[in-house]
């Protein structure tokens, strides 16, 4: 896989994002960054939406970027996976890309942006959770956001 | 090889696939015919759960659905005890294993699987035949290659002797009747 150099082929990492084998690809770390970049910046949804998931398991600063793209691709399975990348990240990178993704008018997006915002609880962030506990019309969606805002009352 | 079994498949679709269900069929017919195994779509429907468009499979596995999966399976409308159910959603993913393509995780005695949007033309192929009893293979030209179904591209994958009679076996597949 790696190169005498150290260095990883796009299509070493793509072969790893083919096959799911998300933990090698993070083992890979930063130097696949612009790479992971390339990857979003094209115009295969499927590879998109692996290569932010991994962006998100890196959890580098140069993370943000990659997955600020997906969260604004036009795809919207592309921005589920920005807002499962969030998952992974601290909360202090995950805040710009939640606060995006809490505002979709997307249910899907919305809920998987709630449960990353569990973890990642910024004051900002619990601002926008109560926003859409508020204003939420999906129950189910206002029971996430509900349990959300609860679980980071207790940490 | 003349039919011996047939599968009968009932769909609900949540977000169109980018392979079409009807298109991932004929691909799947092109794996299980060869060894006399046809396969049929029963019944089709669609339906508007925009909460679970997005769907949480925890870890993928039997002992452990999550409360995504409850939820969908719990939307079988007239399909009979033991009828396999194939949902098609935009996303199958959960915080530990990423984005994946599918998942046939299920209760017992209702076997279903969610297949995403952006899964690859075999993907019906591969989750069927974990329905059907079918364990993951390191080969990776064949159907239930642990590697997945995206490098097959136009490739018929391989179906093996052994793996047609293991699924021959299964509760949800029924000896093939011409009447």
């Amino acid at each position: 896989m790696a190169k005498k150099s150290g260095k990883v082929s796009k299509q070493d990492l793509i072969a790893l994002l083919r096959t799911d084998n998300y933990s090698s690809a993070q083992r890979l770390g930063t130097q696949v960054m612009g790479t992971l970049k390339s990857i979003v910046q094209g115009n295969d949804a499927n590879l998109i939406a692996k290569a932010t998931y991994v962006a998100g398991l890196i959890n580098d600063d140069r993370s943000v970027d990659v997955i600020e793209l997906a969260a604004k691709s036009r795809t919207p399975a592309v921005r589920v996976a920005a807002a499962l990348a969030a998952t992974h990240l601290s909360a202090e990178r995950a805040e710009p890309i939640l606060m995006r993704l809490l505002k979709s008018k997307d249910v899907g997006i919305r809920k998987v942006a709630l449960n990353a915002a569990s973890g990642a609880m910024t004051e900002k962030v619990r601002l926008q959770v109560q926003q859409v506990h508020k204003l939420e019309s999906n129950q189910h969606l206002k029971s996430l956001a509900s349990t959300a805002l609860k679980a980071s009352a207790n940490r | 090889m003349a039919a011996t079994h047939q599968i009968d498949l009932h769909v609900k679709i949540l977000t169109l696939p980018s392979f079409t269900h009807q298109r991932m069929v004929r691909e799947m017919r092109k794996v299980y015919e060869p060894h006399g195994i046809l396969v049929d779509v029963v019944s089709l429907e669609t339906l508007q759960l925009p909460e679970l468009v997005d769907i949480n499979v925890g870890a993928c596995s039997r002992g452990a659905l999550t409360s995504d999966q409850f939820a969908l399976f719990g939307n079988r409308s007239s399909v009979p005890v033991g009828g396999i159910i194939i949902y098609f959603t935009r996303t199958v993913f959960s915080p530990g294993l990423g984005f994946i393509n599918a998942c046939a995780a299920h209760v017992d005695g209702a076997p279903s699987a969610v297949i995403a949007q952006l899964a690859s033309q075999w993907s019906l192929a591969h989750e069927v035949g974990h329905l059907l009893g079918l364990p993951h293979v390191n080969g990776t030209d064949q159907l239930m290659a642990s590697s997945g179904t995206e490098n097959f591209g136009d490739s018929i994958p391989i179906l093996t002797s052994s793996e047609a009679n293991r699924m021959r076996m299964s509760p949800f597949i029924k000896p093939f009747s011409s009447t």
